[in-house]
């Protein structure tokens, strides 16, 4: 009793891996390149996010998503079997009252792409 | 003295704790590049209330409501992308001194929110990031 409940809490709060996938962040004025690493949660929904611009700015964010493409249930249509595409938002501060924001597209592996633009008015194209 | 049912027990909460309450947010004033947080009660369910405080310091208190994406797009000036299997709501919060906020969010249904965008009446935006 004793071994099985320190293990469910041990499982409880070291539940899964964290998937990251690495990327790119072009700017798009000068085409200079900076680095993205998108840390997804196990559920593969949201995630928090790290980036280098080009210009060595260190930045720290958040991403999150909602289903795009899906396969459904075909038994229950309402249930959702797999999320096929993602489109998502991220949003990270990079140096003092410096932020960027993406809008991305991904796939289910976590390759994809989208546009951002920061408070400077400066866009990027993101590359994941 | 820590018992198995004392920690059995906390196996169980530990984990259901995290799908109930309260959900933040991170809200970005794409003009300023300020940061805060917002707080969403009840996240999971079709309407709820809303607290935080905007990036210049004024707290802000109001409610979300689920709405269709057409309409979420009549009631406020600015959209998050939305697809066919996602749900809109809208929340308006009162941020004091004349000043309201208006936000379109985005989520899974029967899940909490994803991203949101927002405008103050003064024209601001703001990023939303759950």
């Amino acid at each position: 009793m004793l071994r099985l409940s320190i293990l469910l809490v041990a499982s409880s709060m070291f539940v899964g891996c964290t998937a990251s996938h690495h990327g790119f962040l072009l700017k798009t004025a000068t085409g200079e390149r900076g680095t993205v690493i998108f840390h997804d949660e196990p559920n593969g929904k949201h995630g928090t996010v790290e980036a280098i611009l080009a210009n060595g700015e260190q930045c720290r964010g958040q991403f999150n998503t909602i289903p795009d493409q899906v396969t459904r249930n075909w038994e229950d249509h309402d249930d959702i079997e797999s999320e096929d595409t993602q489109l998502g938002v991220a949003a990270f501060q990079c140096a003092d009252s410096h932020v960027v924001k993406c809008d991305f597209s991904r796939a289910h592996e976590g390759s994809g792409s989208g546009r951002c633009l920061d408070n400077l008015g400066q866009k990027y194209t993101l590359e994941l | 003295m820590i018992t198995p049912k004392v920690l059995l027990w906390t196996g169980l909460i530990f984990p259901l704790a995290g799908c109930m309450g309260t959900q933040a947010g991170h809200l970005y004033n794409m003009k300023t590049g300020q940061t805060s947080t917002i707080q969403m009660e009840s996240p999971e369910y079709s309407n709820g209330k809303v607290k935080g405080t905007l990036p210049d310091g004024a707290s802000c208190e109001g409610q979300f409501s689920e709405v269709s994406a057409e309409n979420a797009r009549k009631i406020t000036t600015v959209s998050p992308m939305l697809t066919e299997n996602s749900v809109a709501s809208v929340a308006v919060l009162n941020c004091g001194a004349g000043k309201v906020l208006r936000c379109t969010l985005a989520r899974r249904q029967w899940r909490e929110f994803s991203y949101g965008e927002c405008q103050d009446q003064q024209g601001a935006e703001y990023s939303l990031v759950f």
